[in-house]
């Protein structure tokens, strides 16, 4: 290359790059910018909860053409941090999306979130299981409410390929006797009875929360998470570990599953190797959309024989609404609120395969697998929210996950494992 | 002359690199040809080859309800800037140590390559802060700014190439009367070429990948480079494994394109850059 | 045969350059000093001394200076100074040992091997076999592809459950090499690094081959003429002349494996219960997942640390050494 045109074209590339450099420069936010939008954040990203909130929005946008919804959909693993931090800053959203429980009281604490106390007791009637502690536990910090459930998930689940079951003459089970019995006849004919994957230490985790809740029941646990009595190597608890052990001891679950994460435990159950499955809900909401390529059915988590409280389910608000402090256009998010449990937007969510926290919305327009998870979990004498969303981070996410995979690699005995899940309560107390 | 190779050994090699290729492209290889598939065909024969070609996929991609466009937009102006202003400023810097000498160039040279000894989502939390203050975020000038002061790996690896360029080289330059600009446009940056070449390829690679800045400093969905943008196939739902695999191929497939376009400067280096006497 | 190096180019070599058109050009004092005036000196650092300062070392102060705080991220008004606490809870924290000592046995294994496979293969791909370019450019692929894909395959392919390797195994008769792989907490590291190595030598072997392409072809025609064999010219001709540059790729790959982070993070996320964990992983976790912002980074700032450390050390016996031809 000839020498002149070499040194003109450095020149030219460094002059370009810092003109456009500075030409961008300054096209930062300024505080004017959301008040021309109404600014969303939230983890609906695809599924159920994709399709509804973009019903929603478009339904609003032709009703408020001057204040149009802007949307920013993050997915589940990055939504924590993202949103952490953007309230952080001096530009947070105008309304959220929160998974609540701990977090909301966190987001309180630091004086992130708008008392909606007001809105909520004018509304609260048109809610399913409003009152109950679950729900209240969700969004109600020291008497006030700061968020409002829009959704509830139930662990109270689970999802079985009926195809696999006809095939090999096996009933629904009802019991959790026959459940086993069941896993023992599949797992000696070769097939893995249940699709697990722990990788992220949640989904092993959920077991043992359904097992913990029909064990101890749900006032039980509340109070160890309270800290008002019981503890977490209590004896009922250390029952619960022993089921989940079980489990693993037998050989049920997957080779893999120290290894595998959520998606290659739904990837499992969905290629139609293996007959059983438990996760929430939200799985379900999936399914409407993208049916699995086999006959697929729900069941309430089986009733173990002589458990205490049976009849106790684990289920939560899973996603709720909340208010920046910061945010803006404060009347129209309280509009836009209104909209979204309005019953017209939540029979569509409902439709798509969500669970609709608004009265009547499932029951008019859900698919039957969600009618179906829905009438089970209603049915329940007590229900206990997600305990990792119930406990600080370090004792749910952090000890919690790590020793459920422990117990179910065998590393830990169960009584080793309630034990430090206790000595770690008591440290972060 | 060449130097005559004994087959057997050269028989060697190729099975050598063909397994180390092998074992490299498949999953790539993997990736494309289930991005063809649909989401359930994904998951029921993970590994089969697509019985018939869905092109649903991509369609989804780019569609009305799809965002690939844009994040596809934000990622080539992003990336494409930061990387002439990567090379524009590590090249400069690394010819300045290189040749002058001045006392503390050693400490300043440390001081210089702090930024590739911490991992760079240490600083995101710090970071976020401070494009704050500044009023970048949710802007390109914001993510530019940043990858910019990513300079440590290209000064390093110029530096280390210009001090390889025989000094009676440069002198003699010098001494016809070149001054520094000169001898670095005329002299330094031809002979570097394939140098530069890697800084360009690696950078590019580097800070198009890049999730978690754009993720942290940007607030609107129009704003997502397509590193950000894969990650929405993902939910509590499940994956959408065939719409997902589609958008990777996508993105992967742009840096792939600059490194074959400055890959050739390795053969042009073998041609013209070695020096003869 | 002069196997130092060091070329010394004629007149004419550099007239073929074309720089007479400078001689033409400019005449100036005969004067020529190693160093130059400030303004050239700043000139040629300032652009890159600016942005560095500005976007790289701030946001690093500021992680430095959120360290010794108790901030967990949620709210700019609520940090408060506590002194070194964080780091004397380091010290107390047996995860951060155990990160600490996986982080020393990915560097030592990881950045050996990486180094050596990217040399090798450099300088098999130099050989310049036909479709030598076709390698070069499959082996740089893994880089190209963002880790989030090769998290997904490499996962997929290992797992027990779902993927092909322990069905492969059992069907050419080696049933007893099955494992859970990446879930058994005693080899899941050592699969790790072995991943690292495999799909991370393609950057290294860049960094080579942009040396290779550009040596003086006279001293290896010189080895060929004087009848050395490839073995002979490899160790006198070729790697002498790549020292500086293998120097290079030790500090590169002992730093990147030190600082590792996407491959565990995307593969086993520091599990089965920390047996994969290391140092970025266990300060990110920290930081962003648990909302201890001030002591995720001070695992951070620690990591920063040792990194500093390797590289004076460095600096100060490993680049003489290697840079002797310089």
């Amino acid at each position: 290359m000839p020498i002149a045109q070499h040194r003109v074209r450095a020149a030219v590339a460094a002059a370009g790059a810092l003109t456009l450099i500075a030409a961008l420069t300054g096209c930062g936010t300024s505080a004017g910018d959301t008040s021309s939008n109404l600014t969303l954040w939230s983890e609906w990203t695809n599924g159920a909860g994709g399709a509804g909130i973009a019903h929603t929005i478009d339904s609003w946008n032709k009703a408020n053409p001057d204040l149009k919804v802007k949307h920013r959909p993050i997915g589940n693993e990055q939504y924590f941090p993202a949103l952490r931090t953007g309230l952080s800053g001096t530009n947070p959203p105008d309304v959220i999306m929160l998974e609540p429980y701990q977090n909301t009281r966190d987001f309180v604490k630091a004086n992130k979130l708008v008392d909606m106390t007001s809105w909520w007791t004018a509304h609260k009637s048109n809610f399913i299981q409003a009152d109950a502690q679950s729900t209240v536990r969700a969004c109600t910090v020291n008497g006030k409410v700061y968020c409002v459930p829009v959704g509830f998930n139930s662990h109270d689940v689970i999802y079985y390929n009926a195809d696999l079951l006809a095939k090999y003459n096996m009933q629904v089970p009802t019991d959790y006797d026959q459940f086993l019995a069941e896993a023992a006849a599949f797992k000696s004919k070769g097939i893995t009875p249940i699709s697990l994957g722990d990788k992220d230490g949640w989904p092993g985790s959920h077991w043992y929360f359904n097992f913990v809740v029909q064990r101890c029941g749900a006032s039980t646990v509340y109070s160890a998470i309270e800290y008002t009595g019981a503890k977490w190597n209590d004896p009922c608890f250390v029952q619960a570990a022993t089921d989940l052990a079980k489990l693993a001891k037998a050989g049920y679950f997957p080779p893999g599953v120290a290894s595998d994460d959520y998606d290659a435990m739904t990837a499992l159950f969905l290629s139609g190797k293996v007959p059983f499955m438990q996760t929430g809900s939200w799985f379900a909401g999936g399914l409407v959309d993208q049916p699995a390529s086999f006959k697929l059915g729900t069941m309430a988590i089986p009733k173990i024989t002589g458990a205490a409280h049976s009849s106790d389910v684990v289920g939560e608000a899973g996603d709720t609404i909340a208010i920046p402090t910061k945010g803006h256009n404060r009347a129209q998010v309280y509009k836009f609120l209104n909209l979204l449990t309005s019953q017209t937007e939540a029979n569509f969510w409902a439709k798509q395969g969500y669970i609709s926290a608004v009265k009547g919305a499932v029951a008019n327009d859900g698919p039957p697998i969600i009618q179906k998870i829905l009438a089970d979990f209603d049915s329940a004498t007590g229900v206990l929210a997600g305990v990792d969303l119930e406990v600080p981070p370090k004792l749910g996410e952090d000890v919690m996950y790590n020793q459920v995979s422990q117990l179910l690699t065998g590393s830990v005995t169960p009584q080793q494992f309630s034990d430090k899940i206790q000595a770690t309560a008591e440290a972060v107390k | 002359m060449t130097r005559h190779r004994n087959p057997a050994f050269v028989a060697l090699v190729y099975v050598v690199m063909t397994i180390v290729a092998l074992s490299i492209a498949a999953p790539v290889i993997w990736m494309i040809y289930s991005s063809f598939k649909t989401n359930n065909a994904v998951l029921s024969n993970t590994f089969s080859l697509p019985t018939s070609l869905y092109l649903g996929n991509f369609a989804d991609l780019f569609s009305s309800g799809g965002n690939m466009l844009t994040w596809l937009t934000n990622s080539v102006v992003i990336t494409v800037l930061s990387v002439i202003g990567l090379v524009v400023v590590s090249s400069l810097a690394a010819y300045g140590f290189a040749t002058f000498d001045f006392r503390g160039r050693e400490l300043f040279f440390l001081f210089m390559l702090l930024g590739l000894m911490i991992p760079s989502q240490a600083l995101i939390i710090a970071g976020f802060q401070w494009i704050s203050i500044l009023h970048l975020l949710n802007a390109y000038s914001g993510l530019i700014v940043t990858y910019l002061g990513w300079s440590s790996f290209g000064i390093l690896v110029l530096r280390n190439f210009f001090q390889s360029v025989p000094k009676e080289l440069t002198e003699a330059a010098r001494l016809d009367g070149a001054n520094h600009w000169q001898v670095f446009t005329r002299i330094m940056l031809p002979l570097a070429r394939p140098s530069i070449s890697t800084v360009v390829i690696l950078n590019f690679m580097w800070i198009w990948n890049d999730f978690l800045y754009p993720l942290i400093y940007t607030s609107d969905e129009d704003k997502y480079t397509v590193a950000v943008g894969v990650l929405q196939f993902q939910s509590r739902a499940g994956v959408q494994w065939g719409t997902q695999l589609a958008a990777l191929s996508i993105a992967a497939a742009v840096p792939l394109v600059v490194f074959l376009v400055f890959q050739r400067q390795f053969i042009r280096g073998l041609m013209e850059g070695a020096i003869k006497s | 045969m002069n196997v130092t190096g060091g070329v010394r180019p004629t007149r004419d070599s550099f007239a073929k350059e074309g720089t007479m058109a400078i001689s033409a050009a400019t005449r100036r004092s005969r004067r020529v000093t190693a160093q130059g005036g400030i303004v050239a000196r700043a000139a040629f650092l300032t652009p890159a001394t600016v942005f560095y300062s500005l976007f790289m070392i701030v946001p690093l102060l500021g992680t430095i200076f959120l360290s010794f705080t108790d901030w967990t991220g949620f709210s700019v008004e609520n940090i408060h100074f506590i002194g070194t606490a964080n780091y004397r809870a380091l010290f107390a924290d047996p995860v951060f040992h155990q990160a600490l000592g996986n982080t020393v046995v990915f560097v030592v294994i990881a950045a050996v091997f990486k180094t050596l496979a990217a040399l090798v293969m450099a300088l098999l791909v130099h050989m310049r076999l036909p479709l030598s370019n076709v390698f070069r450019s499959v082996f740089v692929l893994p880089s190209v592809i963002s880790v989030v894909v090769i998290g997904i395959v490499f996962s997929l392919i290992l797992s027990p459950s779902l993927g092909p390797l322990n069905a492969l195994l059992q069907a050419v008769g080696l049933g007893q090499f099955q494992s859970a792989w990446l879930g058994d907490g005693h080899i899941a590291l050592f699969i790790l690094i072995g991943l690292d190595v495999w799909l991370g030598f393609g950057v290294y072997m860049l960094l080579f081959l942009s040396r290779l392409v550009a040596l003086p072809k006279d001293l290896s025609e010189a080895a060929v003429v004087d009848g050395a064999t490839a073995f002979q010219e490899l160790r006198y001709v070729t790697l002498p002349q790549l020292s500086s540059v293998i120097g290079i790729v030790t500090l590169l790959s002992i730093i990147d494996s030190l600082k590792v982070f996407a491959t565990v993070y995307v593969m086993t996320n520091g599990g089965p219960n920390h047996a994969t964990e290391v140092l970025s992983t266990w300060g990110y976790f920290q930081a962003f997942s648990q909302s201890q912002v001030g002591y995720g980074s001070a695992v951070l700032v620690v990591l920063l640390f040792f990194t500093f450390l390797v590289t004076v050390a460095w600096m100060i016996f490993l680049r003489p050494r290697t840079e002797r031809n310089s």
